[in-house]
């Protein structure tokens, strides 16, 4: 960590020894004193944290200083020190980015002294924050955030990284449970918006009513409840990402204003009147096909065209091969760490069983999986036994129970209806059969 | 009587006799400089370093509490920064001058050993 160097630049070799003496009281602060603008400019290059500018100079004016130490480090906090209080001239030096002004009297020793105590905390803070930024980025290196080393995912891995290196917006597609979320983290956080925040919103979590506050903030006083000026989603992304989850469950009408705010890049509070213009990369997540949301006429086809940008479609866990195995693996080590146990084993006959099931819930189910067999495992190896299927979509039930194959026919076409809420082409294609046979199912209630 | 106090500069610095003693060197090498400066800017009717100047003294007849001139030092900066009164300033700065070498010479035999 750097030292906090502070320096005081006062004319008047008396008074700035004085400060300097003070200051220097903590020993965790580097003083040096400069008696001209000159000497200050000029080393700049220590790096100091904090610069207490005399506002009367010699050779020059505090204005002129605060301007070449802005030009040469924005991260300096400058506080001025003035022997006569001009509230016109404090104001002007606080719009330009001073972060005190302080009068030369009695008080300034002390004044200084808390507003520095105030500026090493934020620096702290700053230090922090930075700190944990660089440790998220790490985490969702494309290759980090995402395991694995299939053919579909190398794919995912290309589209993400030509995602991050634009500004287009990205609408992911996918079954539930295969990394949407991940993905878009991801291109963020390999993008040059990394450094600026990533928000997420589930639309569908959101209730109806609540949607346009929570995605444009409100107003004190909006509406019943809005006892305090609130932002929206999208001014916090503001300069960053904002990721909005399971768009097709948008209402309508929000669908209508978020259209307007992406063609306009502005918007307005509930209930205020102060245009908020707004740098925001947009990235959508559904588990629905959205072509079809338009086709049935829940989503508008102008906000389809706008949102669909890149589309990246993530691959089901069941057509990755080895990468459940990767994953699998993956989770293991997450688990030990997390229990601060050994790292358990996997037996070739469990990763056998791992590899035929076809994880409806995708990675997140299989994460459930790992987990539940690593506390089930004797020995530290997991085995076959250790493996349970009990997934909510029922496919390892379905199996079970015997049936005829024109049973087995049934239940799979029923089960793809409700899937893709009753739209027969679309199952039709998708099990590769006549939509006849589906129509002749339904109208003698076979199914 | 002395013409000066050290009390402000101690209630600054605590009691620190060696950060005192620089303090006092400080003054008394710097004093008569700015005291050139000002009867120069004068002489040459240049307000802007008058007022500079003075302002500058300022401080440090405040901190050691030089009553006769505390109310002085800041007609002086007042008149040479507004150009008002100009024909006030010869008189008020050849007291300052006066008044200041009596304050740097008690100084002088207070701090002769320290020095």
């Amino acid at each position: 960590m750097n030292p906090f160097r502070i320096f005081i630049v006062e004319d008047d070799e008396f008074y700035g020894e004085m400060l300097k003496h003070h200051l220097s009281k903590n020993p965790d602060y580097e003083v040096e004193l400069y008696l001209t603008g000159k000497e200050c400019v000029a080393n700049l290059h220590k790096k100091p944290s904090v610069i207490s500018l005399d506002f009367t100079l010699p050779d020059t004016t505090g204005y002129e200083v605060m301007k070449k130490i802005r030009e040469y480090d924005q991260d300096i906090s400058i506080i001025i020190v003035s022997g006569q209080e001009e509230i016109a001239t404090a104001v002007k030096l606080l719009k330009e980015g001073a972060y005190d002004y302080l009068e030369k009297n009695d008080e300034t020793k002390d004044r200084l002294w808390n507003s520095l105590i105030k500026i090493k905390e934020n620096i702290g803070l700053k230090q922090e924050i930075s700190i944990l930024k660089e440790e998220i980025g790490k985490k969702y290196k494309i290759d980090k955030a995402i395991k694995g080393k299939s053919q579909p995912i190398k794919g995912i891995f290309d589209l993400i990284e030509k995602a991050a290196k634009s500004n287009i917006t990205v609408s992911l597609s996918g079954e539930t449970g295969t990394g949407k979320e991940l993905a878009a983290r991801a291109i963020h956080y390999n993008s040059s918006r990394s450094k600026k925040p990533f928000i997420a919103i589930n639309v569908s979590a959101v209730p109806r009513e609540l949607i346009e506050s929570e995605l444009f903030g409100h107003e004190k006083g909006s509406f019943t409840g809005a006892q305090t000026r609130k932002l929206g989603k999208f001014e916090i992304a503001n300069k960053g990402t904002l990721f909005l989850d399971e768009i097709a469950e948008m209402d309508i009408n929000m669908q209508t204003k978020l259209l307007r705010v992406l063609q306009e890049r502005e918007f307005s509070r509930v209930g205020g009147h102060e245009i908020i213009k707004i740098d925001v990369r947009l990235i959508v997540a559904t588990n629905k096909d959205l072509s079809e949301e338009v086709h049935k006429g829940n989503l508008r086809e102008d906000l389809y065209y706008r949102l669909l940008g890149l589309p990246i479609e993530m691959p089901p866990l069941r057509h990755r091969g080895d990468d459940i195995i990767v994953l699998a693996k993956y989770f293991l080590e997450e688990y030990a760490k997390e229990n601060k146990v050994d790292l358990p084993s996997i037996s070739s006959g469990a990763s056998e069983k791992l590899l035929k099931y076809p994880y409806p819930g995708n990675v997140r189910e299989l994460k459930a999986i790992i987990e539940l067999a690593a506390v089930l495992a004797n020995d530290n190896i997991i085995t076959e036994s250790d493996i349970s299927f009990n997934s909510a979509h029922g496919t390892s039930d379905f199996l079970i129970e015997e049936d005829t194959l024109q049973g087995y026919e049934r239940k799979i076409i029923k089960f793809y209806l409700q899937k893709y809420n009753n739209n027969v082409l679309h199952v039709a294609k998708k099990l590769d059969i006549g939509k006849s046979t589906i129509y002749r199912m339904l109208k003698g209630n076979e199914i | 009587m002395k013409t000066y106090s050290l009390d402000r500069i101690k209630a600054f610095i605590g009691d620190d006799q060696e950060m005192l003693n620089k303090l006092v060197k400080i003054f008394l090498e710097n004093g008569p400089q700015i005291l050139s400066l000002i009867h120069n800017s004068l002489v040459s009717k240049d307000y802007q370093t008058l007022t500079f100047q003075a302002h500058k003294l300022k401080t440090s007849i405040d901190h050691f509490n030089i009553k006769n001139l505390t109310s002085e030092i800041r007609l002086i900066e007042d008149y040479a920064r507004n150009q008002t009164n100009l024909e006030l300033l010869p008189s008020l700065i050849q007291n300052l001058e006066q008044e200041l070498q009596v304050t740097m010479n008690e100084l002088k035999i207070d701090f002769k050993t320290e020095l």
